[in-house]
């Protein structure tokens, strides 16, 4: 029985890195860490390799500032850097890295060779225009993607053909769509946040074909199941990477419930589908750099309207009562767009907060915060 | 109540005779001029953007970037700043930033700004158009959609996508010059679209030569500099960014550079340091970061005392255009070469930056590093360069400071850190 | 019908006792000092000639309102101070609340209910820590800080935005020996800036005469109220016990509770 089975919907708490990378591996397998959801994964499933998400994690760095790396960078870069510098990712066959924003992309491209001992076989800079839906950038990509390819098979000696490309594209497409159902199924009541939000972990960890049965069998399952009661506060979230499941949790203890996101470690990974319809690199190019919800990090000419558009589709589609947005402290661009967003969630009579974290999400006081919007959103306020 | 400011801050003593301060004010007059008359755009940009083009269409380039530091340099970017963070700005965000938000959101009404603008002439015009070019950091060109919505003008918005780090300069693969020359084109047709104006590219190959030629002026004082006791100081250097960042293109800033060339080379002749009379030239330093506007007297003149001198400062040479001559017969490729493989996009580049051997050759006996917490740009080189001087063992301090904020910043502190930096190198 | 409210803050702990709606006593201890809740409950009552068993329903509130077993609801102090403040000054619209850790700006809708709020981020810049910490350096008792800031003529720079640098500024004016009352002014104008950023960031639209209410110990403070005013622009009207104010608005909705 492989081991993503018998853990089925593993959050980053659950297993080491060693231990993730070593399974798939003892098939004699590659593995190859990537950071952020807009990295083109399908060119490295399609060549048998098995991509995981490095999402860092809320654990005291403990090895990184040896390295003398930037204190005022966000938690998520620093903390990446921490896993790799302590040898977590040893067993990892390669790093892929896209160019998602000033902190996390170059320097640590830049680290890993200099500093992480007996570095990556394959260490691998994709670089990503920062501006998006023009042709010239549409061109641009996708010549960085043939180049990504030809790299991945030189390391591979052996060439990725189309018919895999055109598979990994379907295979991943298939999983948004179950990802979708399951949002949508979130959304009804049938699954929970908690459960939902572990569907989209688990699926940046394990082999995507896998990841399908398990969230169709998840489908099934829930289908069947009395759904809850909407009563609760019906919360979207918005902002960049969680490193677990804690704030879906602390949500759903104090009485409320998770209905959508535009999370990188939720709809931000999958809700845009890749077009089957043509060349898979120029479906990918497309795909990666236009997809909606896009991040402030690489979409610099700011498509905050689309980001407020996207946000309150997403409101109408899962009726959520009120917007929290969870930003990381030194994250300028989101902490950017999130001023225009608060001014047009204020003109729409929107209730929202903000929370910016570092380490940890503050426990503490993001609970007082969370308990006052629920009792505004209940009539209690 | 009546109160006293006290920043404990003050200007660095110059070594040059040029007065950058009135060339500022004469660029800020003629730019309200023409704002009131309608005779010329105003075109918003963020730093090292391709503002030859702006000059080669009679446009005019303001950079709120440098406004800032003017702001800086005139202690009044604090009360800027707190109106932006009373209207919401976190205050981790970029201070430039901050300052020009503040500034937009009520602060040029205020009437501690309203005395310090008029008594130097330092009004920003409003912009009738706004770009930028993201080459260095993510939060420029995000900075300059705000400043569209705010007035409510069209924005454009370019991208220079970072360059493999195994790409060597030499070798840039055809379709990134492909991408930037076509982005170009498409900042020139934005351009002719809003403000009427004809491009001609021949005009252009003339700004781009003159940009070429303030580069070269440029390249050459710091050749100068190697010199010892060297000719002149950092205090001097950063100011003089204003022509590399605001004027490249212009006959003015060409003809302004070569003075100061003439006069270095003079200097040069006649041994004389950028150290005051009877100082001997016991150190040289070189500056990591952006300078402390408000504290120039800390950053610089402070080192004096210790017969130390700054000769060589990674932030002007980042904004010269040293990566190569531009061709005036192939414009716009010159300017995607000048443009877009800088140090944040460009391995090569920052290896250029902080290459020892170069360094060597100015001398330098240390580096003093100082650290913006609002940027994390600079941050993240120092970060880095602070592991290669580790590695090499070669002395550095790193100063946490602010380039325009002094609430973020202890004066008593980073003394403290100098005095220790320069005893040591004494031992 | 008696009921109580509780606020369990991180410097003292609050409770009020109403009967038929209106207040029949209050008390405030030092929640270190053996301010346990429920026997700052117990001593409200006994000023009110009261018992434990007299009590239909008991609301708790503050940082600590988890861990009040004998209340059967928790609040938020951020609604109970909103109710609290709308209770006693029905023009109140936005509230400002200085608390030991953290501060808050609270704004209301006409009928006293929370529309939005905002508290400020981990740092103790611009909470009555802040206060705190200096009144130490100056080596002077909390409560003396607003008064005698009133006597000062010229209010010292207080630079630093971060708690430690600013502690070395103040000790540094000490030592070139600026009068305390100049240093007193200049650390609530320091506070002043930072609640006054909090304040605007909730404000979008002018604010009315007579609708911001300050609540909290720090509100004793009559200097930080000046040095607010002149920042925000706009008088502030301070309830005569600004610290019970929270406890108030719990009390209130455990009456509610009641009927309901």
């Amino acid at each position: 029985m492989e081991l993503s089975i018998k853990k089925p919907f593993f959050t980053p708490k659950d297993l080491s890195w060693h231990e993730r990378a070593k399974w798939w591996k003892d098939k004699g397998k590659r593995v190859l860490g990537y950071l952020c959801s807009d990295f083109p994964e399908e060119i490295v499933y399609a060549g048998g390799i098995l991509p995981i998400r490095i999402l860092g994690s809320n654990e005291a760095i403990s090895e990184a500032y040896k390295y003398s790396i930037n204190p005022y960078s966000c938690y998520v870069t620093r903390s990446i850097l921490d896993i790799a510098l302590k040898g977590e990712l040893s067993d990892f066959d390669g790093l892929a890295i896209t160019t998602t924003c000033d902190a996390c992309g170059l320097d640590i491209y830049w680290r890993m060779e200099d500093q992480v001992k007996g570095s990556f076989p394959f260490l691998y800079l994709l670089p990503r225009p920062s501006i998006s839906k023009t042709e010239s950038s549409h061109k641009f990509f996708r010549v960085e993607l043939f180049r990504f390819k030809e790299s991945l098979e030189e390391f591979l000696q052996e060439e990725i053909p189309k018919s895999s490309l055109a598979h990994a594209i379907k295979v991943y497409n298939q999983n948004r769509s179950l990802l979708r159902e399951i949002y949508d199924l979130r959304g009804e009541g049938f699954i929970s946040g908690v459960d939902a939000a572990s569907a989209v972990f688990s699926s940046m960890g394990n082999p995507k074909d896998e990841s399908n049965l398990l969230l169709s069998r998840m489908i099934e399952e829930a289908k069947v199941r009395e759904p809850k009661s909407s009563a609760a506060p019906r919360i979207h979230l918005s902002g960049s990477v969680l490193f677990n499941l804690e704030l879906f949790e602390l949500i759903e203890d104090l009485g409320g419930t998770v209905v959508s996101d535009d999370l990188c470690v939720g709809s931000r990974y999958f809700w845009d589908p890749v077009s089957t319809d043509r060349d898979p690199l120029e479906a990918l190019a497309t795909r990666y750099l236009d997809k909606e919800p896009a991040c402030p990090c690489m979409n610099t000419e700011s498509k905050v309207e689309d980001r407020l558009n996207f946000i309150l589709m997403m409101l109408e589609r899962y009726k959520a009562d009120a917007v929290v947005f969870c930003l990381h402290k030194y994250c300028d661009t989101h902490q950017l767009d999130y001023q225009i967003l608060a001014e047009e969630l204020e003109e729409r009579e929107i209730p929202f907060l903000v929370h910016i974290i570092e380490q940890n999400i503050g426990t503490a006081q993001l609970r007082t915060k969370l308990e006052a919007l629920f009792e505004i959103i209940n009539g209690r306020g | 109540m009546a109160e006293e400011k006290k920043y404990k801050t003050g200007k660095a003593k110059k070594t040059l005779s040029v007065d950058v301060l009135k060339y500022v004010s004469k660029y800020y007059i003629e730019a309200n001029r023409a704002k009131k008359k309608g005779s010329k755009p105003i075109c918003y940009h963020t730093s090292l953007d391709p503002i030859e083009i702006d000059y080669a269409m009679g446009i005019i380039p303001m950079l709120p970037e440098n406004f800032a530091a003017i702001c800086g340099a005139l202690q009044i970017a604090p009360d800027l700043i707190e109106v932006a963070e009373q209207r919401g700005c976190p205050s981790d965000l970029c201070s430039y930033f901050k300052n020009h938000f503040g500034y937009m959101e009520g602060g040029k009404d205020l009437p501690s700004m309203k005395d310090a603008f008029d008594m130097n002439l330092i009004v920003l015009p409003d912009p009738d158009i706004v770009c930028s070019l993201r080459n260095i950091c993510r939060l420029h060109p995000i900075w300059m959609r705000q400043v569209a919505r705010f007035y409510n003008v069209p924005a454009f918005t370019m991208d220079a996508p970072q360059l493999h780090p195994k790409t060597s300069l030499s070798k840039i693969d055809d379709h990134y010059i492909e991408f930037g020359v076509s982005q170009l084109k498409d900042y020139i047709s934005f351009l002719e679209k809003h403000t009427g104006r004809k491009f001609d590219m021949e005009r252009l190959s003339e700004t781009v030569a003159l940009s070429d030629r303030l580069s070269k002026i440029f390249e050459e004082i710091y050749e100068l500099r190697k010199v010892t006791p060297c000719p002149v100081g950092g205090e001097d250097l950063n100011s003089l960014v204003f022509f590399l960042v605001t004027e490249a293109g212009s006959q003015e800033a060409v003809d302004v550079a070569q003075g100061i060339l003439d006069e270095v080379k003079d200097k040069v002749r006649r041994r004389e340091g950028a150290l005051p009379e009877g100082t001997e030239e016991a150190h040289r330093v070189s500056f990591v970061g952006i300078p402390p506007w408000h504290d120039m007297a800390t950053a610089f003149t402070y080192m004096q005392k210790y017969g130390a001198t700054s000769v060589d400062e990674i932030y002007v040479r980042a904004f010269s255009g040293f990566a190569g001559r531009m061709d005036p017969s192939h414009p716009l490729e010159s300017l995607v070469r000048k443009y877009f493989f800088i140090y944040p996009t460009t391995t090569e580049q920052a290896l250029r930056l902080i290459n020892i051997e170069d360094i060597t050759g100015y001398g330098i006996d240390g580096f003093i590093c100082w650290n913006l917490t609002t940027c994390r740009l600079i941050s993240t080189l120092i970060a880095r360069l602070k592991a290669m001087y580790d590695l090499f063992n070669i002395p550095y301090v790193t100063c946490d400071a602010d380039q325009v904020d002094p609430r973020q910043y202890n004066v008593e502190q980073v003394r403290n850190r100098l005095d220790a930096f320069f005893e040591n190198l004494e031992e | 019908m008696y009921v109580a409210g509780v606020d369990s803050g991180a410097l003292t702990t609050k409770a009020v006792i109403l009967g038929d709606g209106k207040v029949l006593s209050h008390e405030i201890v030092l929640t270190g000092m053996g301010g346990k809740a429920h026997e700052v409950v117990e001593m409200a009552l006994s000023k009110a000639d009261l018992s434990t068993d007299d009590l239909a329903f008991v609301v708790a509130t503050g940082y600590g309102r988890i861990n009040v077993p004998f209340a059967a609801k928790q609040v938020t102090e951020i609604t109970c101070h909103g109710r609290g403040a709308h209770f006693l000054i029905p023009t109140t619209r936005m509230i400002i609340d200085v608390g030991g850790q953290d501060s808050k700006v609270i704004r209301l809708n006409e009928q006293g209910n929370v529309v939005d709020f905002a508290m400020n981020d981990k740092c103790a810049a611009g909470s009555g820590r802040f206060l705190e910490v200096m009144a130490n350096a100056l080596e002077i008792d909390l409560e003396e800080m607003g008064k005698l800031s009133l006597r000062s003529k010229k209010t010292v720079e207080i630079s630093s935005t971060c708690t430690v640098f600013a502690e070395s500024e103040v000790i540094s004016h000490i030592a070139s020996g600026i009068p305390k009352e100049d240093i007193i002014a200049g650390i609530h104008r320091a506070i002043a800036s930072r609640v006054a950023g909090l304040f605007f960031s909730k404000v979008r639209r002018k604010v009315e005469q007579d609708s911001v209410v300050m609540t909290g110990g720090v509100a004793k403070n009559i200097g930080m109220i000046k040095s607010l005013e002149e920042e925000i622009g706009i008088r502030i009207i301070v309830p005569p016990k600004p610290q019970i104010v929270g406890a108030l608005g719990a009390a209130l909705i455990a009456q509610e509770e009641c009927f309901m």
